[in-house]
């Protein structure tokens, strides 16, 4: 499956396993079961097995503009989750939102670009050890499917290659809101762009550029 | 400038030995000196003499009293000067006094010493530029070659390197100099004068603590420090200032004292200035630099320029207060220098003048 | 334990030194477009609570004023990497050439720069579709939108701009050149709306072209007409009147002594 590779962070932050699945089909209740793992305490039975299964990143493709964009936001949650204190939020799934969003609210950040009951297609990121705690001496390619298999039965639909020209990302990403969403309208560069698809790569590096800068925005 | 005709080096070597004396007024100093080039190319300090016009705490000295000091003083300073020295006024190759800039008052009442003197004695005069004065004499000391200057009083503020016969500013304030911005601080939490404000300042800001956030305004090679003194000002009316520096009790720690806002304003300023002056020194590639003037003189400012200085793997050049604070022996040097290269100021024209650019002399001494 | 920025500098290949920053080559992801780091390191000489404090504004001002910059449309880096406490500034890494080795006079390493990077063979105007012309009215284009937006950069030399090489040019738009100027190292910069300062920066490029490029006059006013046809007449009105005053001034402001 699809991995970001960060040499430099530590071997449980390097590897941000994801994948990209359209038709989903239980939003809903996937939602639903989130939320209910939220409000589960210590006390609760297995416990740690179904906040493991749903310890992941739900995001929205539709506003992800390109491969780089959501590399970019996964890697500066991993900054902060490496610094003291440095997150918003308290996991570095969520934080993955937060840096998504273009304002420092919470909230909004769930609202704008995680899961909702309406959701066709989502990116989902795992960042962390192999499911399994038991088992420490998995290889690799083991680890992956452990994780893929962790996503699919959390998500059900169907996993595309993000960069797969016909059904990937290319296809899902809804330009329209995104620049509703970062107001980007008005902007002399999406204003003068010759062309559509000039509009998108400028569109594109705006974005990208405000995650990474997101943790100085005035 | 950069026609083919520009002006070359016009120093020679002394084809015998050089006497000049040096008449410095540009602000509340008066000094005199004679120095001596020697005809192995050194420089010999005969005499310096210096007498300074102390007002009381909480004041600024004012052209017109400043004048009045110098033109008293003179009559004890330069004959004091040239008796040390043991030497005649006939001796003299030429008089030098500052032409500016500075405070105009000042100025003029040492430059009809001068003028005078040149008279009764039939003596060349030489005007000299009193920024040049401060980089020749800490040139001359240090041995600095081609160092970055950073020249540091109460009347100016400038990163200098020289380039093709003249020391052009690369940097400097803005709006006040920092000097002033120090000595004005001073006034208002009624530091001494003696022996100058900005040395009590230096003094207080040892017993410092606590590092108070205040504007840090570098723009290129520029600083601005007027917003600094307005908002350090402003910290003198704040509920936690206690001016006695004492806490009004042991539950009083969320205190600042006047010695904390000393510390603070010489931490943020002296990092400005050394900020400035290594981009300055990563521009031109130079790993040397000399600090002069009255502020050069202060300890945490050479500590930091140091530590800069080595990490870039040069050095800092620095003089003590009898150079680095106004003399009139800078004076005679950077006077000297031009007298050799054939400079002189005809009585007509020696006047004084408040502006006067370091980039305006043309410095036809060195190559 | 270090921190993660400071061990992906360890993984990186260190370009040039300056007073403020270090440059490193980075790749953030072994499969990823190769990122420029900008590194601010500590000043031993600062008193510890004020460099952090400093280091962190400055590289919050520098990451703003690019977004700035890409929102209005000025062709500037894309940034990749901010880690504000440790001082690191990652941007798009361009592949190209800087516009002072492409002009008459720039070969020269400039002064203060450590190790002249190997760019490998000499590479020309032509290999980027370029006249000296052409080169001349985008810079002026690009400079014009800066100054719209109210964005002064503060060091305009031909060192701080560059041409995007045509082999790593993918815009899909209908340009009549194979390449793109981008404007970079917004270290010194800073937003106003001051006649003054836009004139100050036109006349720090100005002088930068006297002192690099020989007979550089015709191409400077190359790139004023080019700047002039993006302003209304009055916006250039005042632009060449302050220029006109600059130049006769210099950069600074005459001052009492």
């Amino acid at each position: 499956m699809d991995a970001f590779i960060f040499p430099h962070l530590s071997t449980e932050k390097s590897t941000a396993y994801f994948a990209l699945f359209r038709n989903v089909e239980n939003a809903s209740s996937l939602r639903q079961r989130v939320v209910k793992v939220s409000t589960l305490t210590d006390a609760d039975e297995r416990v740690e097995e179904e906040r493991d299964a749903v310890n992941l990143a739900f995001i929205d493709a539709r506003l992800i503009t390109s491969r780089t964009h959501l590399q970019t936001a996964v890697h500066q949650a991993l900054l902060a989750s490496s610094t003291p204190n440095g997150m918003r939020t308290r996991s570095v799934h969520s934080e993955i939102l937060f840096y998504l969003n273009p304002t420092n609210n919470i909230t909004e950040s769930f609202k704008n670009f995680g899961l909702s009951d309406k959701s066709t297609s989502l990116i989902v990121v795992r960042i962390g050890k192999p499911v399994a705690p038991a088992a420490p001496h998995l290889r690799p390619d083991q680890k992956e499917m452990q994780v893929q298999e962790l996503m699919k039965d959390a998500v059900i639909g169907t996993i595309v290659p993000l960069d797969d020209p016909e059904q990937g990302l290319e296809s899902i990403t809804d330009w329209a809101a995104v620049r509703k969403l970062f107001k980007l309208n008005t902007e002399p560069a999406v204003k003068n762009a010759s062309s559509p698809e000039e509009e998108r790569v400028v569109v594109d590096r705006i974005v990208t550029s405000a995650v990474a800068m997101k943790s100085v925005m005035q | 400038m950069a026609s083919s005709s520009r002006p070359h080096c016009l120093l020679n070597e002394p084809d015998r030995p050089y006497l000049a004396l040096g008449l410095e007024g540009s602000a509340n100093k008066l000094g005199a000196g004679v120095i001596r080039h020697e005809l192995d190319g050194s420089s010999t300090v005969l005499s310096n003499f210096r007498h300074t016009y102390i007002t009381p705490p909480g004041e600024g000295f004012q052209p017109k009293d400043t004048a009045l000091h110098h033109r008293e003083w003179a009559l004890k300073v330069i004959p004091d000067c040239m008796q040390k020295a043991g030497i005649s006024m006939h001796d003299l190759d030429c008089i030098c006094y500052t032409k500016g800039p500075g405070m105009g008052a000042p100025l003029q009442s040492v430059a009809l010493v001068a003028r005078t003197l040149s008279l009764l004695y039939g003596k060349p005069l030489v005007g000299v530029n009193h920024c040049v004065g401060h980089i020749e004499m800490g040139r001359e000391i240090t041995g600095a070659k081609n160092p970055i200057v950073l020249y540091v009083s109460g009347g100016n503020t400038q990163v200098i390197a020289y380039s093709r016969q003249c020391y052009r500013i690369f940097g400097e304030t803005l709006d006040i100099a920092v000097g002033n911005c120090l000595d004005r601080f001073a006034r208002v939490i009624n530091l001494s004068n003696d022996p100058s404000p900005g040395y009590n300042i230096e003094q207080e800001a040892k017993k410092g603590q606590r590092l108070v956030g205040l504007p840090y305004a570098t723009k290129g090679m520029d600083v601005s420090l007027s917003g600094i003194l307005t908002s350090i000002e402003a910290l003198t009316y704040d509920k936690r200032y206690r001016a006695d520096g004492l806490a009004r009790g042991p539950d009083d720690t969320d205190i600042i004292t006047p010695a904390d806002l000393c510390f603070s304003l010489q931490e943020t300023v002296f990092s400005m200035l050394v900020e400035i002056t290594e981009r300055a020194m990563a521009h031109v590639g130079s790993k040397e630099v000399l600090i002069v003037g009255g502020v050069g003189c202060n300890e945490r400012l050479q500590e930091m320029m140091g530590i800069m200085a080595e990490e870039r793997g040069g050095r800092v050049f620095a003089t003590d207060e009898r150079f680095c604070i106004d003399n009139g022996i800078m004076i005679a040097q950077a006077g000297l220098l031009a007298f050799r290269c054939g400079l002189t100021t005809p009585l007509a024209k020696s006047t004084c003048t408040q502006r006067f650019r370091t980039d305006q002399v043309p410095v036809l001494w060195r190559h | 334990m270090a921190s993660v920025s400071l061990q992906l500098i360890s993984f990186s290949e260190q370009i040039s030194q300056g007073a403020e920053a270090r440059i490193f080559k980075a790749q953030v992801t072994s499969d990823s477009k190769p990122v420029l780091l900008k590194h601010r390191f500590k000043k031993k000489y600062r008193h510890e609570a004020l460099d952090a404090t400093l280091t962190k504004a400055r590289v919050a001002g520098e990451a703003r004023t690019l977004l700035k910059c890409l929102k209005a449309g000025v062709h500037v880096p894309q940034i990749l990497v901010v880690d504000a406490s440790e001082g690191i500034l990652g941007i798009e890494w361009i592949e190209g050439q800087c516009v002072r080795k492409l002009l008459p006079g720039g070969e020269e390493p400039e002064e203060g720069e450590v190790d002249p990077p190997s760019t490998g063979p000499q590479q020309s105007l032509d290999e980027y579709g370029l006249t000296i012309g052409k080169l001349m009215e985008l810079i002026g284009a690009e400079l014009a939108k800066l100054h719209k937006a109210d964005i002064v950069h503060g060091d305009l030399t031909t060192s701080n701009m560059m041409l995007r090489h045509p082999s790593a040019f993918t815009s899909s738009t209908k340009q009549d050149v194979p390449t793109e100027l981008v404007l970079i190292d917004f270290g010194l910069s800073f937003v106003s709306t001051l006649v003054e300062d836009k004139a100050v920066d036109l006349y720090v490029l100005e002088r930068a072209f006297a002192s690099t490029h020989p007979d550089s006059e015709p191409m400077f006013a190359s790139v004023l007409q080019a700047y002039e046809r993006a302003l209304t007449a009055r916006e250039w009105k005042a632009v060449k009147n302050r220029l006109d005053d600059v130049r006769l001034r210099g950069r600074k402001r005459s001052m009492v002594g």
